[in-house]
């Protein structure tokens, strides 16, 4: 219980400390009041203009110090009040924004982590299990070449071949699509995400599985009669799984807000575009939201994986 | 042709050309540029306009004008003579794909681009509208009547048209639309450039409303013909005002109504079945923003679109190219070139702009991004332009002079110090510069280079790339040398004076290049209160050679502007107003959608 509890304690922290940090550096780096009234937030001279930006600043607390802003920017997350955004379209709240983009690129992730998953464990547990052969040398050729080809060239290539060239797939999401449609529209920038985190996900649990193989336990197994497809599946693969669950859970918080090129590439309107966006428009209220989310995944995850390594290895619970 | 389109090679290089060729103002990297420009807020050609025919009632106007009679003015290629159906066909939703997402959609409030007015088409109609032939022409407005001065005008809409929220068109409407206008902090700085901000409009009867202006003109209406036209609902600007979210559902009185709107994905409009304006066909209009170009011509040629815009040169060759295409080609409407900042040194003084402008590689220029498309631009005006004046041509490529010239100046003024850089403006007998583009961008990054080829004959030039916004902000403040900046082309030269005027110099200058001519500003005041076409044309034509010889600007091309339209697609330009005279469609991109059929 105490471990849970200090765990629990080290992910507010980590959280409070990563939301102080990018509420400092975007006050400090940026002027939202442009945002809001375009030019002449800078034109203090003109006095119509002094009464628009004063008021602005009024109404979005930017005349207070940094810190009182921060402490009242945190009470209202915590509230669950994400602020306004700062558009010169007016100051639509955060929320409407984070409801709208957070389900697609959370489908997205899903799907990219299913499909990465799917192809990684059968394919590490056939390329350990043929171990320095031509095949897996192949195998191995064929991983490398995929980790090193840059995300939008995969997403380009995947896009001509299986949208334009074969027309599978349609070239761009459509945001009024039905759900089952949307299925259908997210595959292809899910593969794009999916294929290099496979081939990660592959060396690592191949690399593991060839060690684990090597152990006693399994000659043991073999010697007992065990089949060579129930050693890999019952024997070999639980207790090799310990670095592929650490880099998937790392992985799925980074792509929350990460697939930034495959959603580009796709047109899927997710966070990724946005927080790309709302950093070029120095939008920070929009900013601080999605890195929250970020950050939230990242620490929800790996308390998952702590959990997962529980499951994988009873002794890690003692 | 096809194979190359479909090439994955070409996806990664034509958005390279793509944002080459819309860069400028700024340049963003893509077409996307022109989004968040606010000197592209403006759209039209620079047609002649009779001022005198937009002061007479709707009933007064000329004779209706057919399809095959009128004159398309400047637009360089319109649709091939199209061999109709019998009879159009009511249904269907159209597909267009646009260049970038527009911002918020209300009139009020939002900085339209040209994606802006591309969606504003949709829902919102304007008080007066361009007619083929060039000439203003009431719309949503009966009439406008201007006082014997031109100092004030009254606008009369016509009566029993609501908004799709169902509230009347009237006078309340229009004096909640300008009063938001005015006090709306980007859009009210272009308007309080027309208008003052105490007294501007005033309510004559429960159809007319009298707008009061700071400086007299008989072209006012053409001002109405862009965003400061668009009616929107009162009771809609009055919510949106508190709730902010509603500004990208716009209620307006046009032929569809907003229906739903993803950021960043779609926009859908569906039929407004009470339309004043009569009939319309299509069910639904769909917009999609696709910044690359060159995924947005595969989603057309692929058919999943039904119409695209864009100013990408490469996609503007295979829609030439290909038979089956309809295209709508525009070079009017907008202007690429360099400014320069004469608030301060070096380009305060005439001859430094002088030297730069004969040492800009223009010939370079024109056929590295213009690629045989867009063409050279020797003025704000195209050629065919009655306002074109054929004495003024850019100069340029005179490396020789350009030396000679910097060489004066340094001799002179070297010791100055160049407020931008904190240096002084010359050394070793060259001008330093800041030149100041937005990026990051490969494209901008290419032009600065060819231009920078030419430049260093005579110049030392250092470069500033910042974020568009900031760009802007630093170019209204006058803190920059020489930048690249897209603007001008609007159909009627009166609104833009308001690029031009002294007036326009101030903290924040809406005179970029912070130029004052008073002898310019009089002619330009002449032009507008000239009631004759052909004296006025020749006013426009005496401006044109005055910024000339002021050595401002620097023009490069005409900036390009194309339509693709799928075969099945019908009516795009064949739009009526009420008094049955042909509307003008297709300048920068943007195409009116009622009278749309698919077969």
């Amino acid at each position: 219980m105490n471990y849970w509890l200090q765990r629990l304690g080290m992910a507010v922290l980590l959280l409070l400390a990563v939301s102080a940090l990018t509420f400092g550096s975007m006050n400090v780096l940026g002027d939202p009041l442009f945002n809001i009234l375009g030019p002449i937030a800078n034109d203090r001279e003109n006095p119509r203009n002094l009464v628009l930006i004063e008021a602005a600043e009024a109404e979005y607390n930017l005349d207070k110090p940094l810190p009182e802003r921060y402490v009242r920017w945190l009470g209202g997350f915590v509230t669950g009040d994400l602020g306004v955004q700062f558009s010169s379209d007016g100051q639509p709240p955060v929320s409407e924004l984070i409801k709208e983009r957070l389900p697609r690129s959370f489908t997205l992730l899903v799907m990219a982590q299913i499909l990465a998953a799917g192809m990684s464990i059968p394919w590490a547990l056939w390329s350990a299990s043929r171990a320095n052969s031509l095949i897996d040398r192949s195998s191995t050729l064929m991983t490398f070449l995929v980790i090193a080809l840059p995300t939008f060239a995969l997403g380009v290539i995947l896009k001509f071949i299986f949208a334009i060239k074969l027309g599978w797939f349609p070239q761009r999401y459509i945001a009024g699509d039905p759900t089952f449609t949307h299925l259908r529209q997210l595959f292809l920038p899910a593969l794009t995400i999916a294929l290099p985190s496979a081939a990660i996900y592959q060396r690592l649990l191949r690399t593991d599985l060839i060690t684990t193989l090597q152990e006693d336990f399994i000659l043991m197994a073999r010697s007992k009669g065990v089949s060579r497809r129930n050693v890999l599946f019952k024997h070999a693969l639980r207790p090799s799984l310990f670095s592929f669950v650490t880099v998937f859970g790392i992985n799925t918080g980074a792509l929350i807000g990460g697939s930034l090129i495959s959603e580009g590439i796709f047109g899927v309107p997710g966070l990724g575009g946005a927080i790309v966006e709302a950093v070029a428009r120095e939008d920070f209220p929009v900013v601080l939201a999605i890195v929250m989310i970020i950050a939230a995944t990242f620490v929800l995850v790996n308390l998952a994986v702590d959990i997962v390594y529980s499951i994988i290895d009873p002794r890690v619970r003692r | 042709m096809k194979s190359l389109r479909r090439s994955p090679a070409r996806h990664l290089v034509v958005p390279l050309i793509a944002a080459l060729i819309a860069a400028s103002c700024g340049g963003g990297d893509s077409e996307s540029v022109a989004e968040e420009d606010p000197s592209t807020e403006e759209t039209g050609t620079a047609e002649p306009t009779g001022g005198e025919e937009s002061s007479v009632p709707a009933e007064e106007s000329d004779e209706p004008a057919t399809e095959e009679s009128s004159s398309v003015g400047p637009v360089v290629e319109t649709l091939p003579p199209e061999t109709l159906p019998p009879e159009p066909v009511a249904g269907g939703t159209l597909r267009v794909g646009i260049l970038a997402e527009a911002g918020g959609l209300n009139p009020a409030i939002s900085s339209f681009s040209a994606v802006g007015y591309m969606m504003a088409n949709a829902v919102f109609d304007n008080l007066a509208v361009y007619a083929a032939d060039g000439t203003v022409i009431p719309y949503l407005a009966e009439s406008f009547t201007p006082s014997d001065d031109f100092q004030s005008w009254q606008i009369k809409v016509r009566e029993g048209i609501t908004f799709h929220d169902g509230e009347p068109l009237n006078a309340d409407a229009l004096m909640a639309n300008v009063t938001a206008q005015l006090t709306g902090p980007l859009v009210g700085i272009a308007v309080r450039v027309f208008l003052p901000t105490e007294g501007a409009v005033e309510k004559i009867d429960e159809m007319t409303i009298q707008v009061n202006l700071l400086q007299p003109s008989a072209y006012f209406p053409s001002v109405l013909t862009n965003q400061l036209g668009m009616v929107a609902s009162p009771k809609w600007l009055a919510e949106a005002a508190v709730d902010p979210t509603l500004n990208q559902e716009p209620v307006g009185t046009g032929p569809f109504v907003f229906d739903s709107r993803t950021e960043d994905s779609v926009t859908r409009f569906v039929r407004n079945e009470t339309w004043w304006g009569g009939d319309v066909l299509l069910d639904a209009v769909e917009l999609y923003p696709v910044e690359d170009g060159a995924s947005r011509a595969d989603l057309f040629f692929g058919g999943e679109l039904d119409v695209i815009q864009t100013t990408d040169q490469a996609d503007i060759l295979d829609l030439r190219d290909d038979d089956s295409v309809q295209h709508l080609f525009d070079d009017s409407g907008e202007e690429s070139f360099a400014m320069l900042n004469t608030a301060s040194p070096p380009f305060d003084d005439i001859r430094a702009r002088q030297a730069l402008t004969f040492a800009t590689p223009v010939q370079n220029y024109v056929e590295l991004i213009g690629l045989g498309v867009a063409r050279a631009a020797n003025s704000r005006f195209i050629p065919e332009s009655p306002f074109s004046n054929p004495d003024v041509v850019q100069e340029g490529d005179d490396p020789e002079k350009a030396i000679a010239l910097a060489a004066e100046y340094c001799a002179e003024k070297g010791d100055e110090v160049n407020a931008v850089t904190g240096q002084s403006t010359c050394t070793e007998g060259k001008i330093n510069i800041e030149f100041q583009y937005s990026g990051p961008s490969v494209v901008q990054d290419r032009i600065a280079e060819i231009l920078n080829e030419g430049w260093s004959e005579a110049f030392n030039v250092t470069f500033d790339v910042i974020l568009e916004d900031e760009h802007i902000n630093q170019t209204a403040f006058g803190q920059y040398n020489v930048n690249t900046w897209r603007q001008f082309g609007a159909e009627d030269p009166y609104y833009d004076n308001l690029w031009l005027g002294c007036s326009s110099i101030g903290g924040i200058s809406l005179n970029w290049p912070r130029n004052c001519d008073e002898e310019r500003d009089a002619v330009l005041l002449a032009a507008q209160l000239e009631p004759d076409a052909t004296a006025r044309a020749a006013l426009y034509q005496q401006a044109e050679q005055m910024i000339h010889d002021a050595y401002t600007y620097i023009y490069f091309i005409h900036s390009t502007w194309e339509v693709g339209l799928q075969e099945n697609v019908h009516g795009a330009c064949s739009k009526l107003s009420p008094e049955g005279v042909l509307m003008k469609c297709a300048v920068i991109g943007r195409i009116w959608f009622d009278t749309i059929w698919l077969d």
